[in-house]
């Protein structure tokens, strides 16, 4: 095993936990389920403070036992709180390399389906990572309008991905 | 389709765009929207669900075409195409055909709508039983009744609700609103306004109360239209029913099926035409504005909607320009740089005006 496995990301394993089974509702509303239970102990003052990190940390911690249990995957790391950002790092990548490759290719297949002014948004701001203002100036739409498009299209694919597994 | 799994479908389609606005929102929260953000993932373990399969969908799209397949600028000339005007006629002498509204389309998959998370929300519990929703200028707002039905109201727009044993009553007193009907054959859903009164069992259908009388467009199923009152005796042009299908007499009952418009005047008159384009009849809901050689009066018109401060057409000869297009409800700033771009026109603002008129 790496060394450097120790320190991988574990927000990006919630991710990819949860991107593989975007088509398979009864793990994600297990899980959710579990993350619900354990979000309603938290205080409200705690929780307000940094939302994401907690909601994402418990949700880690949620795989993680849910993992164990089904006895799917080894376990290599822990920690108290997510990350709050995507992971992008390459050892991340390579630890899935099929099912990354298998969701690439359902998020090309799901990408075609959308309106060309929601491909055009996403690709401007997601492949390219412009900033909003950037990808405003050359759709030639506002940057509220990208804002929008933006949530509608990661909408639309998240319906999409649910329909054809 | 069965309507239980359009029904479903339409629902999943409205939750995604919930927990997506709140991935945007969470980009840059807000202490409020922090707040906001934990009380909505408290209310129920679907929206935790939503939200992190949101999120992990939201990482994997900077994955998103890594080869670099698609081209930037052939995307970029098809979406120019939708938001500037396709045609541009010149006025005809006569008042154009007033037969045409504004097409809202329908888009099973898109559904971009400020969304109501609770399941039973009432915003006033009012008279008789009756609960009051509201939209404000530019608002949209989609609900699920306890029957399971689905409203969506456009801007500016008001309806009463009752859910009785024997009925489900729905009265539009403003605006417009799109029903997606849970079927109940115990329990008819009746949408009335001054003019008419639509019964459905389970179906989808667009009721749009406007000035001049009230439009009822069929998505999906069936509807009867009955003409709220009877029809006075002909008095004359004025009352002559508008694409001269059907002459106005008692309390008409007309049926209607998909992919049929029933226009009803305020003197009771019912005219029925075939809608071509069923994708347009919602387009309300994407925020989108369709127009097919529709006059400047009606455009600006249907934008006013969405917007405090009206754009004016001022002088003659502005209000009868025939155009077509596709435009963002939010952005009326595309249709003014259209219009600005047309030789003819002159824009200019006073104020927070916005003036439109022949140079």
């Amino acid at each position: 095993m790496l060394a450097g496995t120790a320190f991988r990301d574990h927000a990006g394993d919630l991710q990819r936990f949860l991107a593989r089974r975007v088509a398979h509702a009864q793990d994600a509303d297990d899980l959710a389920q579990e993350v619900f239970a354990r979000l309603l102990r938290v205080r409200d003052a705690d929780l307000v403070r940094n939302p994401l990190s907690y909601l994402l940390g418990i949700a880690t911690h949620v795989v993680r036992e849910f993992r164990q249990r089904k006895q799917h995957e080894q376990v290599l790391y822990d920690s108290d709180l997510a990350e709050d950002r995507c992971d992008r790092s390459d050892e991340a990548a390579a630890q899935g390399m099929a099912e990354q490759i298998e969701l690439r290719q359902r998020l090309d297949r799901a990408l075609q389906q959308l309106p060309p002014a929601h491909q055009l948004v996403l690709l401007l701001v997601k492949r390219d990572g412009l900033s909003y203002t950037e990808a405003a100036s050359a759709a030639g739409l506002s940057v509220h309008t990208i804002e929008k498009y933006v949530v509608e299209a990661r909408a639309r694919l998240r319906v999409l991905l649910a329909e054809t597994p | 389709m069965a309507l239980s799994d359009s029904k479903t479908r339409e629902l999943e389609a409205l939750y995604a765009v919930e927990a997506s606005g709140w991935v945007e929102t969470m980009r840059h929260a807000s202490p409020g929207d922090e707040m906001r953000f934990v009380a909505w993932l408290k209310e129920s373990p679907r929206n935790v669900r939503d939200f992190l399969l949101m999120r992990s969908l939201d990482c994997a799209l900077e994955t998103l075409d890594t080869e670099r397949l698609h081209s930037l600028e052939a995307l970029i000339a098809k979406v120019d195409q939708r938001v500037s005007p396709l045609t541009l006629r010149p006025a005809p002498g006569a008042a154009p055909a007033r037969s045409r509204r504004v097409r809202w389309a329908a888009l099973a998959a898109g559904i971009l709508v400020a969304v109501v998370g609770a399941l039973f929300w009432y915003a006033h519990p009012g008279f008789q039983g009756f609960h009051e929703f509201e939209t404000a200028t530019g608002e949209q707002r989609t609900f699920e009744l306890e029957d399971g039905s689905v409203v969506s109201l456009n801007t500016q727009s008001r309806v009463a609700i009752r859910l009785a044993a024997h009925v489900r009553e729905v009265r539009l007193l403003r605006g417009e609103a799109l029903f997606h009907v849970a079927h109940d054959p115990s329990r008819p859903f009746l949408v009335s306004t001054d003019d008419a009164v639509v019964q459905a069992v389970g179906t989808q259908f667009d009721v749009y109360r406007r000035d001049d009388g009230t439009v009822v467009a069929v998505l999906e199923g069936r509807v009867n239209v009955t003409t709220a009152l009877p029809a006075p005796a002909a008095s004359g042009s004025a009352a002559a029913p508008v694409a001269g299908r059907g002459a106005p007499r008692a309390a008409a009952v007309r049926s209607l099926g998909a992919s049929q418009e029933a226009q009803v005047s305020h003197e009771g008159s019912v005219s029925i035409r075939e809608v071509n384009n069923v994708n347009d009849t919602v387009a309300w809901r994407e925020r989108r504005l369709i127009f097919r050689d529709q006059t400047l009066e009606q455009i600006v018109g249907e934008f006013n909607r969405y917007r405090a401060h009206p754009i004016r057409l001022e002088g003659s000869g502005v209000s009868e320009r025939v155009y077509s297009g596709v435009f963002d409800a939010d952005d009326a700033d595309s249709l003014l740089q259209v219009l600005a771009r047309d030789p003819a026109l002159a824009v200019e603002r006073e104020g927070e005006a916005t003036l439109v008129r022949l140079r």
